[in-house]
């Protein structure tokens, strides 16, 4: 007679996740649903109609190819700068090396307001470029007309994603088997041979993986079409969803593109997880890592790698800089000659009085402040307890936890923004900072989860069998063993959900009313109003923020030395 | 009290049936043995609780744990990676186990210092995990799980990781602590030399079943099946009729086993002792090889169609020579039985 026992072994692995779970459904699922649900109720009765009217509206074609042209050409663009610093990195022993990867993580950290402030400052018509270009060559008029154009759209969306490929792919090549290409040299092969036979074929897919992650973010990136693009020439999905919802107040047709939206995305994260499990299986097979020999520098090498170095550290750093110096910069009336000031920061603490936009920019700090705060206590324990039900292996619960919190990645920020937009009016716009909170955790939690997933993972089942056998009960074993091993990555993640709340634009804009304003919303409301140097201001502070996330962030790196 | 344990275990995998049922005696030192993959670490988790039990029961002082849960059951375990907790420090993990049973700091910070005066690494209590070689980590984590005071511990390849020489001198250590506190141990290796230097009883296995328990000179000296003749030390195997004709027909089924060391080598050129005690002779078997072990040699020779080896001290002179083997070295096997031998 066979017998089922009860498991006890695993309970809490089973019970913890379990309110978490809870909480995601009513703060994500129930606010995506009432905003899918829009699409289809007209007048209270229920229609497909004017979804398939809008499926077959040549506006609704000319949108959707536009956001594949730009998320396109902004993940080759993100490709060609990023492939040859792969290369690189990965043949030549550069001196640079650190720098060039520290500097890649700075745009993982940056809200996309910094980005487009950034390049405003820079790129600008007045920009720190343009006023370089002019003073050198003695030009009267701007000789670089970036802004507020496609081109715009593309160089921002590059800044932004071509670290995701740079660091990915170099990781990806560094972990190869370089046997094979030795192997290959064997045979008579040549360099040039071997790289396009051997290596290129095992490279493609963590190319194509991480350029369609690239492709999604762009795919969904909102502010930076919004405000760089400067015009309804180059509207995307997200942009006419904004308009839609805030703009024409048409929340049914709003919500059809929010669906339209989400389809898109669903398919590219279908694809991007098909080749992210390819390359992972590959990668299994070669356990006995042979690595290659970096080659000392040649001249061309040491060249080439100055020169890439050089890039990236401008590329990147320019548009930050840009914002800090601009913030101590005021036009002097008499002689349009730029000075030395305290203005904005006098004005920003309200210790000159000011009107417009500003005179609300220090309330606007402290509200950032207690959301990102509330948001980042929320979001860790949240976290947790859901990264817990992602480690049981192979059973079925773990895959649907994994493809929840991989569903957020689908629903942009703009739709989660709507969503609860559309909450907000049913309950009259109470509550307002809570909602702000509950989008912001919803848009925070998957990134989150994934600072978390990889270090629980780390660690040996043997630790929390060991503490069982001495004695312990599972959820003890937990807390006394595993949750003390997650210190740096519960800080670590602690610390990006403060960031990115702190910089979070998109579904704020959507929610925003006149009593709830974040730093960002400011800081979009004074570009829109010229008011640069205060949107400067206020983003030096959102850069001071990025700043101590991210030396904390590489300080938290924990060494893989810990678990023998 | 009855003084036995009593293991009655069925597991079905997917390819693999475990299923053992056996009696052990308390107070001792137990080896499982057997090739990777017969199912000794799983046998450890399915007696820990780790995972579910199909079918049977475990009996310590009478009584059926085999439904309790894992921390219920007082079964510690020396995991094959050690397991100690990366974030406590050595004094710590010992007294990991205390601290759950609530006992007092001051009694717990007694009993880790006794317990590391007890595995040789007095003063140890501060040092960190990371800091520790795999020796001294071997022994924090046999300390920790006997802070535990467990009615059974036991060790899953607890020595695998470790070099030659400190395997041999940490085989000594744990077998003397075993025997100082009379503890029951359950020792999992796949090393013959170790089950054979330290247990009192060796339980054999083989693709989930046990081949064969019993005390250690009873293993080599009178295996039951062919695998265990042959896992443990080394031996020929040769059809009867080639060594007695007169009883045994060509067409029968039974084999002789013998050890290397119990076979002689008698040389035409060289003056023998005569032997004294019964024995067989196999004529004019040819040297085909000689290995040089230091002590001795390996010898294997020819004889008939078969290949026989044998420990000899000196290399043989002549090509042809004879084969003494005393008759009480020799054992019967059934070939047909050892057929279905999937070893």
């Amino acid at each position: 007679m066979k017998k089922k026992y009860v498991d006890n072994r695993n309970l809490y692995e089973r019970i913890v996740p379990i309110p978490s779970l809870l909480l995601l459904f009513l703060i994500f699922l129930f606010p995506l649903f009432s905003t899918l649900s829009k699409a289809f109720i007209v007048d209270n009765k229920f229609t497909f109609l004017p979804f398939i009217n809008l499926l077959s509206d040549s506006y609704t074609h000319r949108i959707l190819l536009f956001t594949i042209n730009q998320a396109f050409f902004s993940t080759l663009l993100s490709l060609i700068i990023a492939l040859p610093g792969a290369y690189l990195l990965i043949n030549y022993q550069i001196k640079g090396r650190k720098l060039i990867l520290a500097i890649c993580t700075i745009p993982f950290v940056l809200p996309a307001i910094l980005v487009i402030l950034g390049f405003v400052t820079f790129y600008g018509n007045n920009g720190f470029l343009n006023i370089l270009l002019m003073k050198l060559f003695n030009l009267e008029n701007p000789p670089l007309k970036i802004l507020y154009s496609y081109k715009a759209i593309i160089i921002a969306h590059a800044f932004y994603n071509f670290p995701i490929i740079l660091v990915l792919v170099t990781t990806y090549w560094e972990n190869l088997d370089y046997k094979l290409e030795l192997s290959s040299f064997v045979f008579g092969a040549s360099k040039a041979q071997t790289f396009i036979y051997i290596t290129l074929p095992r490279l493609i897919l963590s190319i194509i993986s991480s350029s369609l992650l690239v492709f999604l973010f762009c795919f969904t990136s909102f502010s930076i079409i919004l405000v760089l693009g400067g015009g309804p020439k180059f509207t995307t999905m997200e942009v006419e969803i904004y308009r839609r919802a805030r703009i024409s107040m048409d929340l049914n047709t709003a919500s059809s593109y929010a669906i339209i939206s989400i389809l898109f995305c669903i398919i590219i994260l279908i694809l991007y997880n098909i080749f992210q499990r390819k390359t992972t299986t590959k990668e299994n097979a070669y356990k006995s890592l042979y690595k290659k020999e970096k080659k000392p520098v040649s001249k061309i090498g040491l060249i080439l790698s100055l020169i890439y170095t050089i890039f990236v550290v401008l590329f990147v750093l320019s548009p930050i800089i840009s914002i800090i110096v601009k913030s101590f910069l005021a036009s002097n009336t008499r002689s349009e000659q730029s000075i030395f000031t305290l203005k904005w920061y006098k004005q920003l603490f309200g210790i000159t009085s000011t009107t417009g936009v500003m005179k609300t920019s220090f309330i606007s700090i402290i509200n950032s402040l207690k959301i990102a705060l509330s948001v980042a206590l929320l979001s860790t324990p949240l976290s947790l307890s859901l990264a817990v039900a992602s480690k049981r292996d192979k059973s079925t619960t773990s895959l649907f936890i994994e493809l929840l919190s991989m569903l957020p990645l689908a629903v942009s920020s703009v739709i989660i923004g709507l969503g609860y937009y559309l909450i907000a009016a049913k309950i009259q716009n109470t509550g307002g900072l809570i909602l702000v909170i509950l989008a912001h955790l919803v848009i925070v939690l998957p990134f989150n989860i994934r600072a978390i997933t990889p270090e629980i993972r780390k660690i040996p089942p043997s630790l929390k069998n060991s503490a069982m056998t001495l004695g312990a009960s599972g959820f003890r074993a937990f807390l006394n063993i595993e949750v003390p091993l997650l210190k740096s990555a519960l800080i670590s993640g602690a610390i990006f959900a403060f960031a990115i709340s702190m910089g979070e634009v998109n579904a704020t804009l959507i929610l925003s009313s006149s009593s709830i304003i974040t730093i960002p919303v400011t800081m979009y409301r004074l570009i829109g109003s010229y008011n640069f140097g205060g949107a400067c201001a206020l983003g030096t502070i959102l850069i001071i923020v990025c700043s101590i996330v991210f030396i904390s962030s590489e300080y938290l790196k924990k060494d893989n030395t810990l678990y023998i | 009290m009855n003084k036995n344990i009593k293991l009655k275990l069925k597991k079905q995998f997917e390819q693999f049936l475990l299923d053992i049922d056996i009696t052990l005696e308390k107070g001792k030192l137990i080896s499982l043995l057997g090739p990777s993959g017969c199912g000794k670490s799983t046998t450890l988790q399915l007696i820990t609780g780790l995972i579910d039990n199909d079918e049977g029961h475990i009996v310590i002082d009478d009584k059926d744990i085999s439904k309790m849960k894992v921390n219920e059951r007082k079964i510690a375990m020396v995991f094959q990676d050690y397991a100690l907790y990366p974030h406590l420090n050595v004094e710590k993990n010992i007294a990991y186990p205390l601290k759950i049973k609530k006992v007092k700091k001051e009694e717990r910070k007694k009993r880790v210092k006794e317990l590391l005066e007890l595995v040789g690494l007095s003063n140890f209590e501060k040092r960190k995990i990371e800091s520790l070689s795999g020796g001294e980590r071997q022994r924090i984590a046999l300390a920790r799980a006997l802070s535990y005071e467990p009615k059974l511990l036991l060790l899953d390849e607890p020595l695998s990781a470790l070099d030659a020489k400190m395997r041999i001198y940490l085989r000594d250590v744990i077998r003397n602590i075993q025997k100082k506190l009379k503890i029951t141990m359950i020792y999992v290796t796949h090393d013959q030399s170790e089950a054979l230097s330290i247990s009192d009883t060796i339980v054999l296995m083989n693709n989930g079943k046990v081949e064969m328990c019993a005390s250690p000179e009873e293993i080599y000296n009178n295996p039951s099946t062919k695998f265990a003749s042959t896992f443990i030390g080394e031996g020929n195997f040769i059809p009867a009729y080639y060594v007695n004709n007169n009883k045994y027909l060509k067409e029968s089924n039974t084999l002789f086993f013998f050890r290397y060391e119990n076979a002689y080598i008698i040389e035409k050129s060289k003056f023998n002792v005569k032997e004294m005690l019964p024995h067989i002779s196999l004529k004019n078997a040819k040297v085909t090889s000689c290995e040089f072990r230091g002590i001795f040699y390996i010898i294997k020779l020819l004889y008939k169609d078969v290949y026989i080896s044998l420990y000899s001290k000196t290399k043989p002179v002549d090509e042809i020579v004879d084969i003494n083997i005393k008759l009480k070295d020799l054992k019967e096997f059934n070939k047909d039985l050892l057929k279905e031998d999937a070893y």
